[in-house]
């Protein structure tokens, strides 16, 4: 039998969890070279919500934990083709076509490049996860080998060994980013201020000149894209599985939960009397904690509470 | 992939067939085979030189030089630079070659003579001969004037260009004018924006497309001061004064 038993209610655990919940940041940028044009993103999200359970079969589910993307934008980086003026006939062919043609001179240098950045934070995804609870002992790296419990406590910081407890997810699901349906109107517009950027140490006419060869932006846009007809479909498929970002979400709140912010932290050993001025006459000055050292701490819950159970000494 | 923009391009004011940049290219078929020498001048200098074949054997139609790549003179001798003795370019006697410049501020002009050290010279780009075309295309609209510097030749191009032009750029035809010493036909011409103008040479001549000044600076230009003259009445006789 156990020596020393703690127990705490769901309500207990809830608020234990809302902590770590509300202490979560996730932010992350990368690229990728896709041939005919290169994408990013930059995201930001913390989380909100969520229903937690207690379960009978020493399981927790948290469900509808909602995503909030703080920032999510993507970036299109596209090589648009040349724009050249030029190229027409000068001596026509008498059998047809053209003998002798006028050479092309292009706008630009070289092929120029144009990125579009499309915000799209400001929506709201879940996931919902199943965990055990487990607990870890964690000796910190800093602490020099063979350095007493008394030295640790007075070390800046300290350096207390201790008992963590951690959920480790056995699920988790993340719900694909769903974009809004206004996307399209987005990257239309962030195309036209894309070219209109390029274009713009040049004069209005010339400007008017350069758009008419272009012609439509957004449709060159989609095809150098290959984008079909649902944009929004396109850009969901871009986000969720091209960049693999419902992995990358999923792995980071896993790893987030079961290793990086515990539930909960016990100091090992254990104070049960804090440090106190000598009620004595004579040294010391001061009387040390009194600490006791927790041996074999284990969880484990039900579908009321949670458990800790550890001997002592 | 950075690309720096051609700003020279909208920035040309005038086009001259003695003076090539880009927008303009002089053509001139050579019709004698054999092996032709050119030197390309600029402000009156040598910048570069070039050779080529007119060879009946070859079914190659159009053979264009770039002016403002050519390597310099200096540079022939000993040189394994493409476009020299190594490595001739090639045109049919039936075929043209087609003098531009790719890049830069423009300037060029180009004499071209018969290969070897007594050989003729056959072509001269500032003084363009009957069968010669000259090529341009303009990008801004405004209102142009057209000159034969080697005659009293005189008109006008028009350029224009609105949102219903812009759908037909890639269909727009090229428009011809006939170049005597004193006169262009037509001498008044209609074009958009980046539609090619082709002058068919057919007495000596030297083409130069100038543009006018814009209708926009002529609104906005400060108005001299007006002087103005104004008669002064004639002064009024003095009353005597009877109380003196």
């Amino acid at each position: 039998m156990a020596h020393l038993t703690i127990a705490a209610s769901e309500a207990t655990f809830v608020k234990l969890f809302n902590a770590i919940r509300d202490n979560f940041q996730f932010a992350k940028s990368d690229s990728v070279d896709f041939g005919p044009f290169r994408a990013g993103y930059d995201i930001k999200f913390h989380l909100e919500n969520g229903d937690i359970d207690l379960r009978a079969d020493n399981t927790v589910l948290v469900d509808e934990l909602d995503i909030k993307w703080d920032k999510l934008d993507l970036s299109l980086g596209i090589d648009i083709p040349e724009i050249c003026v030029g190229g027409f006939c000068i001596i026509p062919n008498p059998f047809g076509g053209c003998l002798v043609r006028a050479p092309r001179v292009c706008i630009f240098s070289a092929d120029p490049d144009i990125t579009l950045t499309l915000p799209l934070g400001g929506i709201t995804s879940e996931l919902s996860l199943a965990a055990s609870l487990v607990t870890k002992y964690f000796i910190d790296p800093a602490r020099p080998v063979g350095m007493n419990d008394w030295d640790a406590q007075d070390a800046v910081p300290p350096l207390n060994n201790k008992w963590q407890l951690f959920l480790d997810p056995q699920w988790l699901d993340v719900d694909p980013i769903d974009v809004a349906d206004t996307v399209g109107d987005l990257l239309e517009a962030a195309a036209n201020a894309a070219v209109d950027n390029l274009l713009g140490f040049l004069p209005g006419w010339a400007r008017d000149i350069i758009k008419a060869i272009i012609g439509s932006v957004i449709g060159l846009i989609r095809r150098i894209l290959d984008i079909p007809d649902d944009i929004q479909e396109w850009v969901s498929d871009l986000l969720n599985v091209s960049f693999g970002l419902l992995d990358i979400i999923a792995q980071f709140v896993s790893d987030y939960f079961a290793a990086k912010m515990p539930l909960h932290e016990i100091e090992d050993p254990y104070p049960i009397l804090e440090a106190a001025s000598n009620p004595n006459p004579g040294p010391p000055p001061m009387l040390v904690p009194v600490k006791i050292p927790i041996r074999d701490l284990t969880v484990f819950n039900d579908d009321v509470e949670m458990v800790l159970e550890a001997n002592v000494g | 992939m950075n690309a720096t923009l051609n700003r020279h391009l909208f920035t040309m004011a005038a086009f001259d067939s003695g003076s090539l940049g880009m927008l303009t290219s002089v053509i001139h078929q050579f019709q004698k085979p054999g092996r032709y020498e050119g030197v390309i001048r600029r402000q009156g200098a040598s910048v570069g030189s070039f050779t080529f074949e007119v060879a009946e054997s070859s079914s190659n139609m159009q053979l264009e030089i770039d002016l403002a790549r050519a390597p310099a003179p200096q540079k022939m001798e000993g040189c394994e630079c493409a476009g020299t003795e190594k490595t001739p370019q090639i045109v049919s006697p039936k075929g043209y070659v087609l003098f531009f410049a790719s890049s830069g501020t423009g300037g060029y002009s180009v004499v071209v003579g018969e290969g070897g050290e007594k050989g003729a010279k056959v072509f001269d780009s500032e003084r363009l001969e009957n069968g010669d075309l000259f090529a341009l295309s303009l990008l801004e609209p405004t209102r142009y004037s057209m000159v034969n510097q080697h005659g009293k030749a005189k008109g006008t191009i028009n350029v224009t260009f609105n949102r219903d032009d812009g759908r037909r750029l890639k269909n727009l035809e090229t428009q011809y004018v006939e170049v005597r010493r004193d006169a262009f036909q037509p001498s008044q011409v209609q074009v958009i924006s980046t539609q090619g103008v082709v002058f068919r040479v057919r007495e000596l001549a030297r083409i130069v497309v100038k543009k006018t000044e814009s209708k926009e600076k002529r609104e906005g230009e400060e108005r001299p001061p007006i002087r103005v003259i104004r008669q002064l009445p004639p002064p009024e006789k003095k009353k005597q004064n009877s109380n003196r």
